[in-house]
């Protein structure tokens, strides 16, 4: 029985070539993600290896802070202690060259001691920092900012403090680096360039042949409790650890997709072993008529889907190590040496082979039912009549009354929203599974009505489509999954981020404030023009603003406080969401921040003092202002500050952004024109709006690719079903030639079929996706408290992923379509 | 009754060798013939003479080796896939020996569809017409796995006649069915020869079948040995066994 199956593996390996890559590729998704976490932890542990050199012992001030010199000093004369270095870190911002279009961006500064024990990397060219005008960058900062040996870049802002530098690279550092550990751009300087700064830590070297933890015992015991003492190696352990939760989050998501990618492999294989079991029938009968008894048959079977199986597997553990190296490559991690966790990958590749037999034990079954007369029956199509249809909507109501229960439980009741609605989703999802072999063929036969538009071959194609309903549903049901989870995604984040944002709008009336900090500094004019440049933002006005002392009427002066004031004219209104409807000239308005920060309460009376002149009016809450501003009418301004009329320039603008998508870029820009230096800071929902944008469009994006592994699996599955279907319809292929039908009409046939499937499995994956992913919101929305939820999706997002689905629909059938029209007339005569 | 009559179908120093070198075979050395329109021909011979390799040349399913066919006037020979297929699907009529029919579609369905693929409307008189003489007037909205084997070969019949095609090509049509469904099957081909002025062409080893034809080629060897005309069963028997190489 051996012998057969292989026999007819190497007859028609085109077959299970879909199995094999289902297979190779879920194994290889699965294997290759835990090669590349491994990867990255072991990049990770390099880095916090490298980054404490040869020390011994750690020493972290943690209460507090004594004179750097006077522990240096301590630490040396401690028994034990061979060597001391003291480390200090500090953030700063970097800007190369000048002008507002420079490029900048912060960096992370760590000191390089003199000895070269605690080098806190490894050199890669060039020399270590020694004074305070020099740097040494990692190599990949390096190589991001174009910064090489001899290049100037200016350091501003160092540990948070006023000091600017200019300094000089003079080396570049390989310090290890990890996707996991975070990818910020990090320097080195000499300890003169931190002057003044406490020390971050003191790295210490035990004397040779001293244990590392009796001198830290003994460095505890005499600094006291003020620091923490620490072996090296229980750093760099904690240091891993800690961040060790990445992985384990990233383990998670990448099992969850790998494992959708293998259940849509799955689906695949018990497709293809059923089509195979049904084009042997009449051999299957064969071999029964000459003695083979039902279990030798369904063995031979089996053992075909482990050789295949094992095959893909094998080239699974292949495709994971190439993917992983790939990966790594890209976040740079590789470089460590690629990590291969054969434990982890053998066992996904002996997944993938359980799955393969497993998914092909069921269709075999079918092979028991083929007696020997069957070898002399025509193969009848209506074979497949879904006998065990009425258990399986049966049980599909049934879960789905009990699901839709638990989501509208967790939807009215507080506490376990979330939990209860993606239970209570998970059995809806499954009784759309089941019932998808009852609701497809109807659909497809809708959705053919419109291809019978296109004439005979239109109607020929939904014919065919419907010809197998359990072999359809299965093709569109992997497809349907595969699209529904990323419209699940896409539906799922466009609505939280616009529910979030809608909040975000509430609370912020204008999108984005530009504002002068300093007494009669003013927004530059270029910088405005500027700003009204940028693509995204619709309008920019200047509105006049000054700096006053304000307080309570009669309060006395050190209860004063110095506030920006800003006086919008009836010109601001635009960039404003729903006006300037709270601004009067009998009020001055706070935000409930601002209120609550001075103890006024609303209704208080403040009085607001430029120069000479003041005005006292109650204060009422509106959001108009940003925080620690007051907003007053532009008359009331004026006639407090009657230069502001005359004066040019603004100190604050006021911008709309009304297109959420384009706020990171307009973020981003604004972040450039308001970089510290210029004196000018932004304020408004822009910020947070852009942050949310980017995050959640992240997230989809990196879903969706991963997803997108499934997708491919499904289409895969397609052009399977298709390819098997047109080698069972040899002779109807030929007899449709020879009466009349053009090779051209074959093709767009199969074509039709191809994209009919994809169609209506793509349209329930969108109609169940958005379903699932309003469910998601609502839930999210409940648990954490935001209000109301709003509804969002994405058009073009959605539309693509049907039209790619549809498209790879399409091309799926390319091969099978060509092989079909290769039929010539002549078969449809010749005698089986 | 077409006298004289107009020629049909017609082949000129037909040749087709299958294969090539060692392996090559020549199905076919050489044949001339002149179909009349109108006429029922049966080809007969021995199996491997050549018989389905002679029909496929002259009904556009494949290209002879050298030689040139025509219908009508027209000829098939050394015409693009495009073209052949459009002939095949307007001027020509196909009865196959089994899997005539298209299991997705009804018999309805599948007697229309080659008017369906021209996209021609169809002579709704003449549809009820050839399917009442058939007997398939209940039968329309089954599918062929709900036929027996003879309905289907009349619905394949019905399907070569919608379209009035002036060939009718018909391989080992009666080759599956019992002997009365047969001579019915081949009653109706002799009537639309006669009625419909239709050319029938029939491929066949059975001499009873022959002899319904007015004309009866037999084939040995890949060329045309004898030429009857009206013969009977018994004169098709001798014929064959003349030519057979080995006594059955
Ligand atoms: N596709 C083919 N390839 C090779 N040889 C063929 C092919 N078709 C027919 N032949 C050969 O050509 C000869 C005539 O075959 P055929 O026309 O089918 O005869 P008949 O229909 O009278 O049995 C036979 O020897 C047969 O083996
Ligand atoms: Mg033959």
């Amino acid at each position: 029985m051996i012998r057969l199956a292989l026999a007819e593996l190497r007859r028609h390996p085109g077959r299970v070539v879909a199995v094999l890559l289902a297979v190779m590729i879920s194994v290889g998704f699965l294997g290759g993600s835990s090669v590349f976490l491994a990867t990255e932890s072991q990049a990770l542990g390099r880095a916090a290896t490298a980054a404490l050199g040869q020390a011994d012992v750690v020493v972290q001030p943690n209460g507090e802070i004594r004179p750097t010199a006077q522990v240096l000093a301590t630490l040396r004369s401690t028994p034990g202690v061979d060597a001391v270095a003291p480390r200090y870190r500090a953030s700063a911002d970097f800007r190369i060259g000048t002008g507002t279009t420079a490029p900048s961006g912060s960096l992370d500064l760590t000191s390089a001691a003199d000895d070269p024990r605690f080098a806190p990397g490894r050199l890669v060219s060039g020399r270590w920092p020694t004074g305070p005008d020099e740097v040494a960058l990692a190599v990949d900062t390096a190589s991001r900012t174009r910064l090489g040996l001899g290049s100037s870049l200016t350091l501003s802002g160092i540990g948070g403090g006023a000091r600017t530098r200019d300094v000089t690279v003079v080396g570049t550092v390989d310090a290890g680096r990890s996707l996991l550990g975070g990818l910020r751009d990090s320097g080195f300087a000499a300890p003169a360039l931190f002057a003044g700064d406490p020390a971050f830590s003191y790295l210490v070297a035990a004397r040779g042949g001293t244990d590392p933890a009796t001198v830290a015992a003994t460095v505890q015991r005499t600094l006291g409790s003020d620091v923490e003492v620490q072996t090296a190696a229980a750093v760099r352990a904690d240091t891993v650890r800690s961040l060790g939760h990445g992985v384990d989050v990233f383990r998670i998501i990448a099992l969850v997709f790998g494992a959708i990618a293998l259940l849509v492999g799955a689906m695949i294989i018990v497709n293809t072993f059923a089509i195979l079991v049904v084009q042997r029938r009449r051999q299957i009968g064969l071999l029964r008529v000459v003695g083979a008894d039902a279990g030798t048959v369904r063995r031979s079977l089996l053992v075909e889907a482990t050789v295949v199986g094992a095959v893909g597997a094998l080239l699974g553990v292949g495709l994971s190590l190439a993917a992983g190296a790939a990966a790594t490559a890209i976040t740079g991690s590789l470089s460590a040496g690629l990590a291969v966790p054969w434990p982890t990958v053998l066992g996904c590749a002996a997944g993938g082979l359980v799955v393969t037999v497993l998914a092909a034990a069921v269709p075999t079954r079918a092979a028991l039912a083929v007696s020997p007369l069957e070898a002399l029956r025509p193969v009848a199509d209506e074979a497949a009549v879904a006998r065990s249809g009425r258990v399986r909507v049966a049980l599909a109501t049934a879960l789905a009354v009990v699901g839709a229960g638990l989501v509208t439980l967790g939807l009215t009741t507080d506490g376990q929203s979330l939990l209860l609605a993606v239970g209570g989703s998970l059995l809806l999802a499954v009784a759309v599974l089941l019932l998808a072999r009852t609701l497809l063929p109807p659909l497809i036969r809708l959705v053919g009505q419109v291809a019978g538009l296109l004439g005979p071959v239109g109607r020929l194609a939904t014919a065919n489509a419907l010809r197998n309903p359990g072999r359809a549903a299965v093709t569109c049901t992997a497809l349907m999954l595969a699209v529904g989870m990323i419209v699940t995604l896409q539906v799922g984040s466009s609505s939280v981020r616009q529910t979030v944002i809608a909040q975000l709008n509430a609370r912020y009336p204008v999108d984005l404030t530009v504002t002068a900090l300093e007494p009669g500094a003013v927004v530059p004019d270029r910088t405005l023009a500027a700003l009204r440049a940028v693509p995204g933002v619709r309008v920019a006005v200047p509105v006049a603003a000054a700096p006053a002392t304000v307080g309570r009427a009669g309060a006395p002066k050190s209860e004063r406080t110095t506030m920006l004031v800003e006086g919008p004219g009836a010109d601001a209104a635009p960039a404003t969401r729903s006006g300037l409807g709270d601004l009067s000239d009998s009020a001055v308005l706070a935000t409930r921040f601002t209120l609550r920060a001075n103890g006024w309460d609303v209704g208080d009376r403040i009085t607001v003092r430029i120069g000479d002149r003041s005005t006292t009016l109650p204060v009422r809450s509106s959001n108009l202002g940003d925080d620690n501003t007051l907003v007053v009418t532009r008359a009331t301004l004026l006639r407090l500050d009657p230069a502001l009329a005359t004066r040019s320039g603004t100190a604050a603008v006021w911008a709309s952004v009304p297109d959420i998508d384009a706020s990171p870029g307009v973020a981003a820009a604004v972040r450039g024109l308001t970089a510290a230096g210029t004196g000018l800071s932004a304020g408004g929902s822009l910020a947070e709006t852009a942050s949310y944008t980017t995050l959640l469009g992240v997230l989809v994006s990196i879903a969706t690719a991963l997803l997108g592994v499934a997708v491919l699996i499904a289409l895969i599955g397609v052009g399977n079903t298709l390819g098997l279907s047109v080698l069972e319809r040899t002779r109807e292929s030929a007899l449709l030639r020879a009466l009349g039908l053009h090779r051209r009409q074959l093709r767009a046939m199969l074509v039709v079929e191809a994209v009919l499937l994809a169609l209506v499995a793509a349209l329930v994956g969108v109609a169940v996706g958005t379903g699932f992913g309003w469910l998601g919101t609502l839930a999210i929305t409940r648990q954490s408290g935001l209000g109301s939820a709003e509804f969002a999706m994405s058009a073009t997002r959605t539309l693509t992923v049907v039209a790619v689905a549809v498209l790879a629909g399409a091309l799926a059938s390319a091969l099978p379509a060509r092989r079909a029209a290769r039929a010539t007339p002549v078969e449809a005569l010749a005698d089986e | 009754m077409n006298t004289p009559a107009r020629s049909s179908v017609r082949a000129e120093k037909l040749i087709k060798t299958y294969g090539s070198g060692r392996t090559e075979v020549t199905a076919l050395r050489g044949v001339d013939l002149d179909l009349a329109s109108g006429s029922f021909t049966a080809i007969v011979g021995p199996s491997g003479s050549g018989k389905s390799s002679l029909m496929h040349c002259l009904a556009g399913l494949d290209r002879p080796s050298s030689g040139r066919v025509f219908l009508g006037d027209e000829e098939l020979t050394g015409r693009p896939d495009r073209e052949l297929t459009r002939i095949r699907r307007d001027r020509i009529g196909f009865v196959f020996q089994s899997f005539n029919l298209l299991p997705t579609l009804t018999a309805g369905e599948n007697i229309a569809l080659p008017a369906d693929l021209a996209g021609r409307t169809i002579d709704r008189d003449w549809f009820d017409a050839v399917v009442t003489s058939l007997g398939l007037t209940d039968r329309l909205r089954h599918r062929p796995s709900e036929l027996s084997g003879g309905q289907q070969q009349r619905v394949a019949i019905a399907r070569a006649l919608i379209g009035r095609p002036e060939a009718v090509f018909a391989d080992e049509p009666t080759g599956a069915l019992d002997s009365r469904t047969a001579a019915q099957l081949l009653s109706f081909l002799r009537t639309c020869a006669q009625e419909s002025g239709q050319t029938v062409v029939m491929v066949t080893h059975d001499p009873i079948a022959a002899g319904y034809a007015d004309r009866v080629l037999v084939l040995a060897d890949g060329a045309v040995v004898r030429d009857l005309d009206r013969p009977t069963t018994d004169d098709v028997l001798d014929a064959l066994r003349e030519h057979e190489p080995v006594t059955a």
